[in-house]
C-alpha cells in the first residue's frame, strides 16, 4: 500500500507541475544590434528618478490647451528645482479627427495606432475618461482607483513620483542621418538596486512645437496665452507623440530584464529604425499625413523602462537626435 | 447467452498479430475459464447522382464502414481489441477515418486494489470538463487514449485515475502527450463508521490534466506544458441530487481560439429531485475559452481531451434533430436547461385509463460578455469577459412541452410542441443567415394490431420563415415481431422560398433481425442535416443511393 501511495504521490506531483505559463507570447521581433560600451558615460547620470506624464489630448478639445499650460508650467518649475519632467502628449479620442479639404483647418492627423492602444487597450478595462488626463509614471495618485489622473493632480502625482528611489540609470544615444533616413537608438540600462521583476523598455518618437490648429477653452479652462475661446491658427503642439520606435503597436517593448537583476547591472539594447519603414508599416500610423519634414531638434526620443507586472515607469530620459 | 458466432473463429481473430506460442495443458484449462464476447458492425451505401438536391455520387461509388469489437476475460484480466475498416469512409463521416487495421487494442488486470491497463482505453473525470475519452461509432468520433492507466483505491471510500498517453487521431495518434490525475472520495464510505446511517451522501473530486506538445513556432513562444484542473462536489440526500464542478485551464493557444493566451475556465451545476410520480432537473453551464486538444492545429472534433456536457435536449424527431440542433460552443457559452416531468396516475385527473405524463423542457444558450483587446502583439489575451455572465448575443433556445399517453391496450400516442431557436448564424457558421425561429409540431401515434403487429407513425410539421422554410415529414413503421421491420419516411421542404428546392426526400427501409442478428437494407434520398451526440455536431452532406447495414452481437 506504501508502494500505491508513492506512486499515486508521484503522479500528482509530477502532472500539477506540467505546466507552463507564458506571460510574453510574442518572440523579440525589433532587430537588436550591438554597440559598444564606451559610448555611454563612465558614470551614473541619473542620480534622481525622472518622471513622465502621458498626457491625452486633442486638437479639437477646448480644454486640452489648459492642461497643456499646466504641464509646460510644471516642466520649467522642475527644471528650476533640478527635476526632469519628461511630458509626452498623445492626441487621442474624439476630438481629434482632422477636417478634410477643401476645409483649410485642423488638416493634421496627430492620432497614431499606439496612442490608440495606450488610450483604450493596455489599461483596459481602464479606458480613456477623456482629454485632457493623464498617467503620471502610470501609477495611481492616492484618491484615485485607476492610474488615469486630471490636470489638478498631476503635479502631486508627479511629486510622489519624484519623491521615489531611482532605481535603474538610464542613458541613451540616438542618432540619425537624414539622407540615408538610418537611425540608431541605444539605451543603458544600469540597475542601482537589486531587483526583481521584468522590466521592458519602451522608446517613443516626439516631435515638438507644430505650429497648427488649435480649440481653445475659455478663461478657466483654455490656455490664456492664446486667444481664449477661439479656434487657434498658430497654436503650438508641444511634445506630441509620433509614436513607438521600439515595437509595433501594443508591443511590450524590448525586454531588458527578467527575474532577478542585481544592482550593478548594465544592460545595453540598441536597435535600427527607419523614417521611410516606420512610415510604411501598416500597423503603425507612425508618420501620418501630412507630415512636416524631419527637422533637426524638432524631433526628440523617450526611452523609458517599466515594470510589466504594474506598468510602472522605473525611469524615463528624453534625448534629441545627433544628426549624421 | 446463445452465441449466433463461431467462438472458434472469434478466438483466432483475437490472437491474429500475435506470435504463435506453445501453451503448456495447465495455460489451457485458464484460457478456457474464459470468455470471449463481442460484436461485429458493417455499414455501406452504393451512392447515385441527384442533382436537384446535391447529391452526388463519389468517384469510388460505394463505401464502406466496418468494425468488430472482440473482448476476451478471464477473472481480473480483460484483453480485446476492435477492427475497423473504412473503405472508404461513408460520406459524412470523417474522411480521416480511411483504410483498415486495428487501432484500438488493450489488456488490463484489476483486483480490488488497483486497475492497470495497457493500449487503448476510454475514460472520463468527473463531468468531462477537462478530461474525456470516449467513443461514438455512429458519429466518427474515438479520442481513444493509447497508453497506460492506472486506477488504485488505496483506502475505502477514495478513487485515484491516472492516465498517461495520446489521443486517438484516426489511425495515428495526436502528437500531444496527455497526462492526468482525478481522486475521488466519497465521504461516506471513507467515515463508514459515523456516516453509514447518514442520509445525506457527499462526493468530493478534483482532476489536473496536462499535455506536452512541442511549442516549435516561428514567431510565438508557445506553452509546452497547458495544464488545466477542476474540482466538484456531489450532494445526494434522498431524491435530490447536487452537482457542482469547476474547471480552469491555463494560457493554450490555438488555432480554436486564434492563438490567443488567455486563461479558460468553466462552471457546470447540476440539480436534480425525483420521486414517485415527479421529476424536476435544472442545469447551467458558463465556458469560456475551454477547447483543450492535444494538437493545438487541430480542429473539428480532432484531438479533444475534453467534452463539454450539452444543456439542450437530445430530440429524436428528425426535423427537431438534423436541421436545427445545437453544438455546444467551447470558446465561449452561458447555457441553461429546466426540465419537469409529470406522471398523472391511471384514474387519476387527466390520467385516462393507463395514466399519462407530461414533460416541459427549456434550454437557452447564449455567447458570452467579451470585450477585444486587439493585444496581440503584447500579452496576446485576445479579449476580457464579464465571468459567469451570459453576453447579449442569443445562441440557442428550445423550449418544448410532451404530453405522453397509452388510451387503450392497442394504442398509444406521443404530442410534442417545439419552439426552437437557433442562431445559425454562430452554431452552424452561416454567414449572413442569421437567426431561425421554428414551431416544430410532432405527433406520434403506435397501433398494436396484435401481439406481433406494430405500426408507428410519426407526422412531423415545423414552420418557419427563416432558411429553407417550413417542411413536414411522415414516418411510417411497421414491425412484425420478432424478424421484419419496415419503414418508409419522407420529407418534404415545402416552404422554401426557391420553388425548385420545394423537394421531397422519401426513404424506405427493411430489416431483419434473428436473435443478436439484424440485417438491414434501405433506399432514398438523405437531406444534407447535422448530427449531433452529446453536444458535438458534424454536417451530413445530402446523399441518395442503396444502403445496408449488418450488425452481430455475441
Amino acid at each position: 500500500m506504501k508502494i500505491l501511495s508513492f506512486f499515486a504521490f508521484f503522479i500528482v506531483l509530477a502532472t500539477f507541475t506540467s505546466c507552463d505559463r507564458v506571460e510574453f507570447p510574442n518572440k523579440e521581433t525589433t532587430s537588436l544590434v550591438d554597440v559598444s560600451d564606451t559610448i555611454f558615460p563612465d558614470t551614473n547620470t541619473n542620480t534622481i528618478r525622472h518622471v513622465m506624464i502621458e498626457e491625452f489630448t486633442g486638437q479639437k478639445c477646448p480644454p486640452c490647451p489648459g492642461g497643456a499650460r499646466v504641464l509646460r508650467d510644471l516642466a520649467t518649475t522642475y527644471e528650476t528645482a533640478g527635476k526632469h519632467l519628461v511630458v509626452v502628449s498623445i492626441h487621442e479620442g474624439s476630438q481629434c479627427s482632422p477636417n478634410v479639404a477643401p476645409d483649410t483647418s485642423f488638416l493634421y492627423e496627430y492620432r497614431v495606432a499606439s496612442g490608440n492602444y495606450l488610450a483604450n487597450v493596455m489599461l483596459s478595462p481602464l479606458l480613456l475618461p477623456g482629454t485632457p488626463a493623464a498617467l503620471v509614471n502610470r501609477t495611481i495618485y492616492p484618491g484615485y482607483t485607476d492610474p488615469w489622473t486630471y490636470k489638478d493632480d498631476w503635479e502631486g502625482a508627479a511629486d510622489l513620483e519624484f519623491a521615489k528611489p531611482n532605481v535603474v540609470n538610464l542613458d541613451m544615444v540616438a542618432t540619425y542621418d537624414s539622407i540615408a533616413d538610418e537611425g540608431t537608438i541605444a539605451v543603458r540600462s544600469w540597475f542601482v538596486e537589486n531587483m526583481t521583476g521584468d522590466y521592458y523598455l519602451m522608446v517613443y518618437l516626439l516631435q515638438d512645437s507644430i505650429k497648427s490648429w488649435q480649440k481653445n477653452g475659455p478663461a478657466g479652462v483654455g490656455d490664456d496665452s492664446y486667444p481664449l475661446g477661439q479656434d487657434i491658427d498658430n497654436y503650438y503642439h508641444r511634445h506630441v507623440f509620433r509614436g513607438c520606435l521600439s515595437n509595433v503597436p501594443g508591443g511590450s517593448g524590448i525586454l531588458v530584464s527578467s527575474g532577478s537583476v542585481s544592482s550593478g547591472t548594465k544592460i545595453i539594447k540598441a536597435f535600427n529604425f527607419s523614417i521611410a519603414e516606420l512610415k510604411d508599416a501598416s500597423h503603425e500610423n507612425i508618420l501620418s499625413e501630412p507630415f512636416p519634414p524631419f527637422i533637426a531638434g524638432k524631433f526628440s526620443a523617450v526611452a523609458f523602462v517599466y515594470d510589466f507586472a504594474t506598468n510602472e515607469v522605473l525611469q524615463v530620459v528624453e534625448g534629441h537626435f545627433h544628426y549624421e | 447467452m446463445e452465441s449466433y458466432c463461431n467462438k472458434k473463429v472469434l478466438l483466432a481473430v483475437l490472437c491474429f498479430g500475435i506470435a504463435q506460442v506453445s501453451i503448456s495443458q495447465e495455460g489451457k484449462n485458464v484460457l478456457e475459464q474464459g470468455q470471449i464476447h463481442g460484436n461485429f458492425q458493417i455499414d455501406s451505401q452504393y451512392y447515385i447522382t441527384d442533382s436537384s438536391f446535391s447529391a452526388f455520387q463519389p468517384e469510388d461509388k460505394m463505401r464502406f464502414n466496418g468494425y468488430g469489437n472482440i473482448l476476451y476475460t478471464n477473472g481480473g484480466f480483460t484483453a480485446g481489441a476492435r477492427y475497423e475498416a473504412y473503405l472508404n469512409a461513408l460520406l459524412g463521416y470523417p474522411q480521416g477515418f480511411n483504410g483498415s487495421g486495428i487501432k484500438y487494442r488493450f489488456a488490463q488486470y484489476r483486483n480490488e486494489i488497483l486497475d492497470i491497463t495497457v493500449g487503448s482505453f476510454y475514460e472520463q473525470f468527473g463531468s468531462g470538463l477537462i478530461f474525456r475519452s470516449y467513443y461514438e461509432p455512429l458519429f466518427g468520433y474515438d479520442n481513444a487514449m493509447d497508453g497506460f492507466r492506472v486506477n488504485i483505491n488505496p483506502y475505502k471510500g477514495v478513487h485515484v485515475k491516472t492516465v498517461y498517453g495520446h489521443n486517438r487521431l484516426f489511425f495515428g495518434n495526436s502528437q500531444g502527450i496527455v497526462r492526468g490525475v482525478d481522486g475521488e472520495i466519497n465521504v461516506n464510505e471513507l467515515f463508514d463508521s459515523t456516516r453509514a446511517d447518514a442520509k445525506t451522501n457527499v462526493i468530493l473530486g478534483g482532476s489536473f490534466v496536462s499535455k506536452y506538445e512541442d511549442p516549435t513556432h516561428p514567431t510565438l513562444i508557445l506553452p509546452a506544458n497547458v495544464g488545466a484542473w477542476s474540482g466538484r462536489i456531489n450532494i445526494i440526500k434522498g431524491p435530490s441530487n447536487l452537482l457542482v464542478e469547476y474547471a480552469y485551464k491555463i494560457n493554450d493557444p490555438s488555432s480554436d481560439n486564434r492563438f490567443v493566451y488567455k486563461d479558460g475556465e468553466a462552471l457546470f451545476a447540476a440539480y436534480s429531485f425525483a420521486q414517485k410520480g415527479f421529476g424536476f432537473t435544472t442545469a447551467a453551464k458558463y465556458i469560456d475559452n475551454m477547447n483543450f486538444r492535444s494538437e493545438r492545429n487541430q480542429t473539428l472534433t480532432n484531438s479533444l481531451i475534453n467534452f463539454m456536457p450539452a444543456l439542450t435536449r437530445p430530440h429524436t424527431y428528425n426535423l427537431a434533430a438534423t436541421l436545427y440542433p445545437y453544438a455546444s460552443q467551447p470558446n465561449g457559452e452561458f447555457a441553461s436547461q429546466t426540465e419537469v416531468i409529470l406522471k398523472r396516475k391511471a384514474g387519476k385527473f387527466l390520467g385516462g385509463k393507463y395514466g399519462v405524463t407530461f414533460t416541459a423542457n427549456y434550454s437557452l444558450a447564449f455567447g458570452t460578455d467579451t470585450t477585444q483587446l486587439n493585444d496581440d502583439t503584447a500579452r496576446r489575451l485576445g479579449y476580457s469577459v464579464k465571468r459567469f455572465m451570459p453576453g447579449d448575443q442569443m445562441y440557442f433556445n428550445d423550449f418544448n412541452f410532451e404530453i405522453k399517453q397509452k388510451v387503450t391496450d392497442k394504442f398509444k400516442y406521443i404530442l410534442t410542441y417545439i419552439y426552437l431557436v437557433n442562431n445559425i448564424e454562430v452554431v452552424q457558421g452561416k454567414t449572413g443567415k442569421g437567426t431561425v425561429y421554428t414551431h416544430i409540431g410532432v405527433a406520434e401515434l403506435n397501433y398494436k394490431f396484435s401481439r406481433k403487429h406494430n405500426l408507428r407513425m410519426e407526422l412531423q410539421h415545423m414552420y418557419t420563415k427563416h432558411d429553407q422554410g417550413s417542411w413536414a415529414t411522415v414516418v411510417a413503421e411497421y414491425s412484425i415481431s420478432p424478424h421484419w421491420y419496415f419503414s418508409a419516411l419522407d420529407q418534404y421542404n415545402y416552404g422554401n422560398k426557391h420553388e425548385e428546392d420545394r423537394l421531397h426526400y422519401p426513404y424506405v427501409n427493411v430489416a431483419y433481425t434473428l436473435g443478436p442478428n439484424r440485417i438491414s437494407v434501405g433506399y432514398g434520398n438523405q437531406r444534407a442535416g447535422l448530427f449531433c451526440v452529446g453536444g458535438i455536431c458534424r454536417a451530413v452532406p445530402a446523399s441518395k443511393g442503396l444502403s445496408i447495414s449488418v450488425s452481430c452481437t455475441f
